[in-house]
């Protein structure tokens, strides 16, 4: 609905409901109906209004919009009552066909506000011409004769007025309301603090239970969602350096039950799952070997193994069969009578 | 060249008396005692043949697996055989069998090195048929076995690894 600007008058207003104003065409009204005399001195005053702005008209314009802001919100409320006592009634069929006490009382009240806001705009401008006729007509003896008649009557039209006025009056409360809601919200965070209001009042753990999570997961796409996600723009903005710098290794090490994670590992299945043919088929092992081979001195190993053989135990046996040997060739030639042997032994290979 | 000039190559591990006896003709004592590891060692050899013929007998026909039955002459002839090839190959390469390295003995032929194959491998089979011609040794003047007078051959104490 658009807004309506201050200050101007909606196009139907025809059906507005006007205090009538006194005149000489007043006298001549009286037998008009209640609704003929509505309209046609709403006629009159529109003319008025539109053809000749006095200069109280703006105060009375900004009235006038305050007037129906207040209509609008005394509207949205009593529809809201209307509502509320119609759901308390037991079922009525003449609800149902249009016919709601309720909401024509409602709109009877607000009918009757509008009127009083438009007088009350008209009488910013004129007050000193709408007092007199206004209390005049408040006693007309025709309005006193026929109360009951007239007052249902009235009831009717003002409803049938607010009805008319009821889009404009809302537009005018809405767009109040779209001001003001977010400055009373505004000030209202400012004074409250909704933490601790949540935290007090709400009971978030039943929130959540009744949240149907997979009902949630079920409507969202992960796939879109994946896609839209630049994981190498994300990559890049990771300082990796630093991270690695600040990551807790020990902390997690020491949290590890390795001996847990061991026990877990099924050595047997990776090694059957190792081809152990194929990596020894990859190894040059005659490679390997000769390398092992030329950084071995085996020469020397065999020295030393030797060397060793010539430990204290066989340089001991050799030292005594060597006695042994001198014993038993003394012996020998003392039986024998002669000399000390000659034990010179065959010169070595002269080179040249 | 006198018994001190060939003793001065050799090396100087052997203690004082022993190092001034190195390269003279050892005595009855120490052949003996080589001989006897000699002996030891073909045996072994032997018995590691035998040991080995069974276990590829049990790697082949584990279920019918016996021990190869093999007559002691059989098993005393093939010692003998292998006393003959290892003295010819280790005297003829470097003059000391098994048992000469451990009780520190060469065999030298006429000119001061390790006799030829021919000589080796004759006084060989003379050792292994005739071992109690070593004894002569205690006897002769020049320490010299049977074998030694006839293959012209002498045994030194010789303790240094090389000839």
């Amino acid at each position: 609905m658009d807004r309506i600007p201050i200050g101007e008058q909606p196009d139907d207003t025809d059906n507005v409901v006007r205090l009538p104003a006194p005149g000489p065409e007043d006298a001549a009204d009286g037998d008009l109906s209640y609704e003929e005399a509505i309209a046609a001195d709403a006629d009159a005053t529109d003319d008025e209004v539109s053809s000749e702005p006095s200069p109280g008209s703006q105060i009375a314009e900004l009235m006038g919009q305050g007037v129906k802001v207040s209509a609008g919100l005394f509207a949205a409320g009593a529809t809201a009552l209307a509502d509320a006592l119609r759901a308390t009634r037991p079922a009525d069929p003449e609800a149902e066909q249009g016919k709601d006490p309720a909401a024509t009382l409602a709109g009877a009240g607000l009918g009757a506000a509008v009127t009083a806001a438009e007088a009350a705009a008209g009488a910013a401008t004129q007050v000193a011409d709408t007092i007199g006729p206004a209390l005049s007509w408040l006693v007309e003896p025709r309005f006193a004769k026929d109360a009951t008649e007239v007052a249902a009557g009235a009831a009717r039209v003002l409803d049938g007025q607010w009805k008319a006025s009821q889009a404009e009056m809302v537009a005018a409360a809405t767009s109040f309301l779209h001001e003001l809601v977010p400055e009373i919200a505004r000030g209202l965070a400012d004074q409250v603090d909704l933490t601790t209001l949540v935290r007090e009042r709400v009971d978030v753990n039943a929130i959540v239970d009744d949240v149907d999570l997979e009902r949630i997961l079920d409507r969202v796409d992960v796939d879109a969602l994946a896609e839209r996600i630049d994981v190498d723009a994300i990559v890049e903005r990771i300082d990796m350096e630093r991270l690695a710098r600040e990551f807790p290794v020990e902390t997690v090490v020491e949290g590890l039950d390795v001996n847990a994670v061991v026990d877990r590992v099924d050595v047997d299945r990776i090694v059957d799952r190792t081809d152990l043919l194929g990596i020894v088929e990859r190894l040059d092992v005659s490679a390997i070997a000769q390398e092992v081979i030329e950084d071995v001195d085996l020469p020397r190993v065999i020295r030393e193994s030797s060397g060793a053989l010539a430990g204290e135990t066989v340089r001991s046996a050799r030292v005594q069969s060597m006695n042994a040997d001198r014993l038993v060739a003394r012996i020998v030639d003392r039986v024998l009578r002669r000399e000390a042997r000659d034990l010179a032994a065959p010169p070595p290979k002269d080179p040249s | 060249m006198s018994v001190a000039d060939h003793s001065n190559r050799e090396i100087t591990a052997a203690p004082r008396p022993a190092g001034a006896r190195q390269g003279a003709r050892a005595g009855v004592v120490s052949r003996t005692a080589a001989m006897v590891v000699d002996a030891a060692v073909s045996a072994a050899i032997v018995a590691a043949g035998y040991g080995l013929w069974a276990g590829v007998r049990l790697l082949r026909a584990p279920r019918r697996f016996a021990w190869p039955e093999l007559p002691f002459p059989a098993l005393a002839s093939l010692a003998l055989i292998v006393a003959v090839v290892l003295l010819t190959v280790t005297w003829t390469s470097t003059g000391r069998s098994p048992g000469a390295h451990l009780m520190g003995l060469r065999v030298l032929g006429t000119d001061g090195s390790p006799p030829h194959l021919g000589r080796s491998f004759l006084r060989a089979i003379a050792c292994v048929a005739v071992p109690v011609g070593l004894f002569w040794s205690a006897v002769s003047r020049r320490n010299a076995s049977v074998q030694d007078l006839l293959f012209s051959t002498s045994v030194v104490y010789d303790w240094h690894e090389r000839p």
